[in-house]
This record gives C-alpha cells, sequence and structure tokens, in this order.
C-alpha cells in the first residue's frame, strides 16, 4: 500500500468491524476473523502513513510533470 | 432664416434635460482633491469643488448622502466621488451630485471589489448550495501560488507534517502585478487539464490592500467558479475578504490554515488507528472470555464429572417404579381374592344341595330333572334325589292343577 490506500474507505470499515464486534451477536468464529480483518487494515493504513515522503510535482508551461526530488 | 429666441430658464431646462438623459453621466466615479469644503449649517448638505491640476467640478452631496461617509472630509485630500451629473438652474453650472465619497487609492479599490462582488453575487458564483465539500482524504493537492513566496513554504510544510502521503501538484504564478491575473488563469487551466487534483489551493501570504487586489478579479473568479474541483482559497489578510474567498469552495485565513483545512493529520489518524486496535483486542478478549467461562461451566457440570451418577440415579428410579408395579400387582391380585370369596359365599347360598338340604328333592325322568307335571305320566319311572341318596319311584297318580 502507498499513495493509493483508501483511508475513507479503511476507516469506514474499521467503524463498521468494531460495530460488529460490539454487537456480541457474533460467533466466535466470526470475531477472530473481524479481529484479524481489522489488525490488518490498522497495520497497512498505519504503514502507508509511516513510509509517506510527500511527492512534489512541478507543473511546468509545458504541462508535463516534472518530479523534484526533495 | 428666423432664429426663435428662447429664454434662459429654458436653455438651462434643456441643457439639464441633456445632462439627465445620457446614462454614463448617470452613474459616474470620478478622482480628485477637495477644496472650498463647506458644510451647510442649517441643511446638512455638503458643498465643494473637486478639482486636478488643470479642470475642477462644483460638487454638491446632500445631507442624506454626507452621513454615510466614512471619515471627516477637508480640503486637499484626495477622493474619488460617485454620483451623477446635472444642471443648478440658477446659475447654469452642471454639478456632480455627489452620493458616495471614498478615499482614493484604496477608495477606487475598494469600489471596483463593491462593484464586481455585487455582480458576482447577484450571478450567483456565491451561492452557498454551490460549494463543495473538501474531499477529507485528498490523495492528490494543487498548489497555486508563487514559487518566491513564504505561502509555499508554509503549505508544504504543514502538508509534509500533517499528511505526507498526499502528491503536491505545484503550479507557480505571480501573486501580485500585471501578470498575476494572467498566470493564475494559465496555472489553473493547467490543472483542470491534468485533471488529476482533487483539490486546489490557491493563495498568497499577507500583504498591502493593493497587493492582494489581483485576487479580487473578476476573471479569476470566474476561473474559480469553473474548477471541476474544489477550492480553497487563501489569501494573506485574516481579516480581509477577497472576490476569491467568496467564490472559493472554503476560504482560509492564511495559506498555513488553508493546509490545515486541505488534510487531516496524520497524528489524529495515528490515535485513531491505535483506538481501533484497543477495542479489537478489548472485544475479542471479552468474547474470549465469555466463551471459556461457558466452556469451564459446562467441563465442571456433574453431567462430566460424575457420569455414573445419572446412571445411578436412573437404576434407583426404575427400582422405585418396579416396586410401585409389583405393589399395584400385589393389591390387584388381593382384590380379585376378596372379591373371588364373596362371589363363592353367593355361590354356595344357591347350590342345589342347600336346597335338597332344606327338605326339597329333584324329581328327574330319564336323567333330566322335570320341573313341568305334563313331563311324567302315570307308570313313569322318576328318580328323586336327596343330599344322601336317590330312590327310583312310581307314578301312580298324577293331578294337575290350574
Amino acid at each position: 500500500m502507498n499513495n493509493g490506500t483508501d483511508f475513507e474507505s479503511a476507516l469506514k470499515e474499521l467503524e463498521k468491524i468494531a460495530e460488529k464486534l460490539e454487537s456480541g451477536e457474533i460467533s466466535l468464529d466470526e470475531s477472530i476473523k473481524l479481529f484479524e480483518r481489522g489488525m490488518e487494515l490498522t497495520n497497512e493504513c498505519r504503514k502507508a502513513l509511516d513510509g509517506a515522503k510527500q511527492r512534489i510535482i512541478t507543473l511546468t508551461e509545458a504541462e508535463k510533470e516534472v518530479e523534484n526530488d526533495d | 432664416m428666423e432664429i426663435r429666441a428662447v429664454t434662459v430658464k429654458q436653455l438651462n431646462l434643456y441643457v439639464k434635460s441633456l445632462l439627465e438623459g445620457d446614462m454614463r453621466l448617470q452613474s459616474v466615479a470620478v478622482t480628485g482633491e477637495l477644496s472650498n469644503f463647506k458644510r451647510h449649517y442649517a441643511s446638512g448638505h455638503l458643498y465643494f469643488t473637486l478639482k486636478d491640476e488643470s479642470a475642477a467640478v462644483r460638487c454638491v452631496m446632500f445631507r442624506s448622502f454626507a452621513s454615510g461617509i466614512p471619515f471627516e472630509p477637508e480640503d486637499g485630500m484626495r477622493v474619488v466621488l460617485v454620483g451623477r451629473i446635472s444642471l443648478y438652474e440658477k446659475d447654469g453650472q452642471y454639478q456632480l451630485y455627489a452620493e458616495q465619497m471614498l478615499p482614493a487609492g484604496v477608495g477606487e479599490l475598494a469600489l471596483k471589489f463593491e462593484q464586481t462582488k455585487a455582480k458576482l453575487e447577484a450571478e450567483g458564483l456565491f451561492a452557498p448550495e454551490n460549494k463543495r465539500p473538501i474531499p477529507k482524504f485528498p490523495k492528490k493537492i494543487a498548489v497555486v501560488t508563487s514559487n518566491t513566496g513564504a505561502a509555499l513554504k508554509d503549505i508544504l510544510n504543514i502538508l509534509s507534517r500533517r499528511w505526507p502521503i498526499a502528491e503536491i501538484i505545484l503550479c507557480h504564478a505571480s501573486v501580485q502585478g500585471q501578470l498575476a491575473v494572467p498566470e493564475m488563469l494559465e496555472a489553473l487551466d493547467r490543472i483542470y487539464a491534468l485533471g488529476t487534483a482533487e483539490l486546489i489551493i490557491i493563495g498568497r501570504g499577507g500583504g498591502s490592500a493593493e497587493d492582494l487586489s489581483e485576487f479580487n478579479s473578476e476573471l479569476l473568479a470566474r476561473k474559480l467558479y469553473d474548477s471541476p474541483v474544489p477550492v480553497i482559497s487563501a489569501v494573506g489578510h485574516e481579516t480581509d475578504f477577497s472576490i476569491s474567498d467568496f467564490v472559493a469552495d472554503m476560504r482560509a485565513p492564511t495559506p498555513s490554515a488553508a493546509a490545515e483545512l486541505a488534510v487531516p493529520d496524520r497524528f489524529e489518524i495515528y490515535d485513531r488507528l491505535d483506538k481501533y486496535q484497543n477495542l479489537f483486542k478489548a472485544r475479542l478478549n471479552s468474547r474470549y472470555a465469555y466463551c471459556s467461562a461457558k466452556f469451564s461451566a459446562v467441563e465442571t457440570s456433574p453431567v462430566f464429572k460424575k457420569p455414573l451418577n445419572i446412571i445411578n440415579s436412573r437404576a434407583e428410579q426404575t427400582d422405585r417404579t418396579a416396586d410401585r408395579l409389583l405393589n399395584a400387582v400385589y393389591t390387584l391380585v388381593d382384590s380379585f381374592e376378596a372379591r373371588l370369596l364373596h362371589e363363592s359365599v353367593r355361590l354356595d347360598a344357591l347350590s342345589p344341595l342347600k336346597v335338597l338340604a332344606r327338605g326339597y328333592t329333584v324329581a328327574a325322568k330319564d336323567g333330566k330333572t322335570v320341573s313341568d307335571i305334563d313331563g311324567i305320566n302315570v307308570g313313569d319311572d322318576i328318580t328323586l334325589s336327596f343330599p344322601n341318596g336317590r330312590a327310583v319311584c312310581k307314578i301312580t297318580e298324577k293331578e294337575k292343577l290350574n
């Protein structure tokens, strides 16, 4: 995962997982699966943020993207 | 050729009607220097002359308009007057009937600002229902500002601290001077053409009103209104609004603030992720604890601990049932015996031997009991039975009773 991480949908999914886990109307098996999915998602999001280095592109008159290396 | 003379008054009224008929003269803004400034002590109207190096025009400002002047006018002051042109018939002088007086310089800009604002507002460019929400997690953000300005540094600093995951598309444009508007328009065109940015920040750091004035351009406003993606405008001053601020989807008081509004803070997201992880762990733990408590409750139940108990208790139950069954049978047998005894006593009473014992005999002919006189004839042999023996007798006589 990188810049393409969709934080909005990831956070929405996490919210849903939290709700399901709180409801208590699920089997132990299912709650283990939800737990694993939740941990996986949070770790992916964290990793995406941890490793991020801002990419800066300069749009020149020639209408081309020129990448700056900071 | 005959020339028809008119009165002076007729002449002045005619010229007045010409002036008032010219729409361009009915809404003018003139800049110049105040002189001969007088406030009429009784009426409160203002009488003065507006002049420059080589010309002058007589002016009147009625009290109702004069009360709206935001400063104290005095001779020598440079001002902008807004009003209409007409003629005073009594002395034939044309006059500027002023309705608004603003200090020159700032006044002219302010005037233009108000006019542009009113026009675009009437066209609906500022309508709240046209404002788009700023994306929560933008992946690509275009920035239009001067690449030499402090604003750019501020924006980049904050974006990299808060949300380094977003890609920045930098598009230089001058932000003051004559080149500013055309360069900003061009930068926006390039961003629109590229089509990848999800959000645009346009702005500059603080400066004088004149420095910021390019952001009041009507052309720029229309270009921003046409943006395919949301725009955050951040123009210098915290307090003063530019036309760009009004037309943008969101207005930020400073470029730094624009960057903060553009992206989430990753440290808040870290906190949220931590909270989720803790919650997930806690939920799973409590779920596990609940299940294992249930399991151990089952595990320690007597059924599993002493399974023979059940069998023993069932065996006991069976024994008891068998006893009850046996007892029932005994009771039944007893009651039959009692009944049998009772019935046999009754039967005994009816026994023929008992009857014979009471003195009766039974007569039989050819082995069959005779109970009817017609069954025997004189000369027949009949047998009489006694309890202790029998006798054969001959019928000698018979008499039938009626």
